[in-house]
């Protein structure tokens, strides 16, 4: 086991020691329309859904300096949830989207420092037939789900680019802030933590991604109660896209989970945890 | 290929292995509750009367108010109730009129009886009036869900329930007028007439079971309409967690899903224990500050189709253990229903206040159930017709504990007061004897 302090050294051999490298652009992307399956699990039980829509997961470099990644994706969704009973169908749209700018600090090196910005945003407005989109305290909760929900990030992004002629790899430490709309039963939170993320790209054919995130959000004082309420959250997201020719295939999953301790001043506190949120959805795509 | 789908797919698998859908309440804590001593017995209470009602039915109290100010009581009077024990057995789906249609001519005359004039079309336009129901099987169980019900209330007429129930059952849906008659059941008709019986006790929310016993436990739906899909959040600030944080016991008994499954908790959560260690502790003297009591779904639980004098053996067994329990004078068993399961009943429910500052919107409660408080403190042979739904218990047992409220619907709640008396006038030993249980009403 190296100690702590060697890292750096190590990281930085390494980088010296990697192979000088022609400039040449690396440009890759896997976009099409959609088809997109899913199943998942939340509060209000399991979910499965059928996505129609438009994704776009690209990786382009400029100079092998600058670099540019993005990763979005709009659909249609149709589905239900289900857990005892009864059934409850769903329909509405989704989207999501992420761009991230990189630096490579050794640009002519295969393996370089990488320092990046990264902003992210997802919007879905999904309710059931018969309820308004914004009706999502008339029913059961759809939390994690359903009703007109939004939410925004930003990351800054330490690691290192693995850049060759046909292949990327990016691996980054990356802080992050987020803000999540309040939900029918959840209030609208600000989380502060932080995420390991990698993303490999084979040009033009293949894209596999990982990322593995825990934030914190500020306490919430509820007076009239006596309460502080600290919410803690982790994810585990990741996506594979292969391309063969104008039609491509993915597998995807995510699953998270928070955390809620809610604190008395008489200093008894409940350490709560929430069911699994989690989806799983296989993908599958042509360029028209 | 450089799909990596093997370790992704056993990624995905792997959290639906461990019961996803399961959460964690943090009652841990609750492993270690204590029960405080029990203050020193005194019966020389007079509760002043009531000052504030008509500032809860304006809805202006919150969260956080406690039941001094709410019920308009000198500060502190509350907590000198005797009662130091509450026991809530919320049975499952019967309204007032099916099980107590009966009871003005049948032992309680100051309850409303279920008018004859009172009927409800079928499907084919024929008019149905109650009539005395032929089984305590009920073969049927009607839809009872938010949708069902609203249907039921049909905008205050009350004219829905039989064809809802042919609706939602395979048969004419008739069965739902039907009522019971003493014979069928004496010693819920015994325990009805000898206590203190509600006879405007609502449903408070028109709806099924989880969101009624929702109210109960947090004060509001909690985010959930309909019974079987979704839980409220477990971070939900609720009656368990607040008698915790304020150093007051409490325990959940059954043998089968406690609060009739609305948390989806499992077996051998903290708090939860078998129904047999609720007889022990009453008979050992050793009762939490509140103890909650489920029958067994569809046996002993009074959901059709069980058979309701199964229930009601079940029912009587608790009842005999309380007033043999050294605890008897410092105990009450609120005996009531979660919420009216399609059964017919004539009185159109109130609305309550919006339960603020959760963002649940129902205020229309649902038909009316029976609740009958057994104590040494409840009123001999009384009927109150005050107005209230399940967040008048919750209601209670902050008042006696000292508890705030948890949103507006409790805090603006009466506390059942008026089903007591708490003075040294109340006799130290229970009516008796309790008849058995009916026999007979389920044939094959």
């Amino acid at each position: 086991m190296l100690p702590a302090r060697a890292a750096p050294a190590l990281l930085a051999a390494t980088l010296l020691a990697s192979p000088a490298l022609a400039a040449s652009d690396f440009s890759t992307a896997i976009e099409g329309i959609e088809l997109r399956p899913e199943v998942g699990t939340g509060i209000y039980g399991y979910e499965a859904t059928g996505n129609v829509g438009a994704t776009s997961i690209g990786l382009r470099d400029f100079d092998r300096r600058r670099i540019l990644l993005w990763d979005g994706r709009a659909d249609l969704t149709l589905g239900a949830v289900a857990n005892e009973h009864p059934f409850a169908m769903l329909y509405g749209a989704q989207a999501t989207g992420e761009a991230e700018g990189g630096l490579r600090l050794s640009p002519q090196r295969a393996l370089s420092a990488y320092a990046s910005v990264g902003l992210g945003a997802s919007l879905s407005a999904v309710t059931q037939s018969g309820v308004p989109f914004d009706g999502g305290a008339t029913v059961n909760s759809l939390d994690g789900l359903g009703g007109v929900l939004g939410s925004a990030d930003v990351r800054l992004g330490f690691g290192g680019s693995y850049l060759k002629e046909r292949r990327s790899l990016l691996f980054e430490l990356q802080p992050l802030a987020e803000i999540d709309s309040a939900e029918a039963n959840q209030p609208a939170l600000g989380l502060f933590g932080g995420a390991l993320h990698a993303r490999y790209d084979v040009l033009d054919r293949f894209v596999a991604l990982g990322d593995l995130s825990y934030a914190l959000a500020p306490p919430r004082g509820d007076a009239a109660l006596g309460i502080e309420s600290s919410t803690s959250r982790w994810i585990l997201s990741g996506e594979a896209l292969q391309r063969w020719g104008r039609f491509f295939l993915g597998l995807g999953l995510s699953v998270s989970r928070a955390e809620t301790v809610v604190a008395y001043s008489g200093g008894t506190s409940f350490p709560t945890v929430a069911p699994i949120l989690s989806r799983l959805y296989l993908l599958v795509g042509f360029w028209p | 290929m450089n799909l990596p789908l093997v370790p992704l797919a056993l990624a995905a698998v792997a959290p639906f292995t461990c019961s996803p859908l399961s959460a964690d309440w943090g009652f841990g804590a609750s492993a270690g509750m204590k029960t405080p001593p029990d203050p020193p017995l005194a019966c020389s209470l007079t509760m002043p009367p009531d000052s504030a009602a008509s500032q809860r039915a304006a809805c202006a109290f919150g969260q956080g108010d406690h039941a001094d100010a709410t019920l308009g009581l000198p500060p502190g009077l509350a907590a000198q109730i005797p009662i130091r024990h509450v026991i809530v057995m919320m049975k499952e789906n019967r309204s007032f009129d099916h099980l107590f249609g009966r009871l003005h001519d049948e032992g309680q005359p100051a309850t409303e009886a279920e008018p004859s004039t009172y009927v409800n079309p079928d499907l084919d336009g024929t008019l149905v009036a109650p009539f005395h129901e032929p089984t305590t099987c009920v073969p049927i169980d009607p839809g009872h869900q938010g949708a069902s019900v609203e249907a039921c209330l049909a905008g205050g007429a009350m004219t829905g329930f039989v064809q809802n129930a042919a609706r939602t059952t395979a048969s004419d849906g008739h069965a739902v007028m039907g009522n019971y008659e003493q014979t069928d059941l004496p010693f819920y008709f015994w325990l009805a007439s000898n206590y203190a019986l509600a006879d405007r006790h609502f449903a408070p929310m028109a709806s099924g079971t989880y969101a009624n016993r929702n109210f109960f436990l947090f004060g509001t739906n909690a985010g959930v309409y309909d019974t079987g899909i979704s839980y409220p959040d477990p971070s939900t600030p609720s009656i368990l967690q607040l008698l915790v944080a304020h150093g007051y016991s409490w325990a959940a008994y059954s043998d089968s899903q406690p609060f009739s499954g609305t948390l989806g908790w499992a077996p051998g959560a903290p708090g939860l224990h078998p129904f047999h260690e609720l007889l022990d502790a009453l008979d050992q003297g050793t009762l939490p500050n509140v103890a909650f009591v489920d029958g067994v779904e569809n046996v002993t639980d009074d959901h059709p189709p069980a058979d309701l004098q199964a229930g009601e053996a079940w029912s009587r067994s608790i009842y005999e253990h309380a007033v043999g329990s050294p605890e008897w004078s410092r105990l009450v068993l609120f005996w009531t229903y979660d919420e009216a399961g399609g059964f017919a009943d004539h009185v159109p429910p109130p609305t309550g206040c919006r339960a603020v500052p959760s963002s649940s919107p129902f205020t229309q409660m649902g038909p009316r159930v029976p609740l009958v408080a057994i104590s040494r403190w409840a009123k001999p042979h009384y009927v109150s017709h005050v107005v209230h739904d399940h967040t008048a218990l919750t209601r209670f047992i902050e008042a006696i504990f000292d508890l705030p409220a948890l949103t507006a619907r409790d805090a603006n709640s009466d506390a059942l007061f008026d089903l007591f008396d708490f003075s040294c006038a109340q006799p130290a030993t229970p009516p008796g004897p309790a008849p058995d249980a009916g026999t007979g009403g389920c044939p094959g």
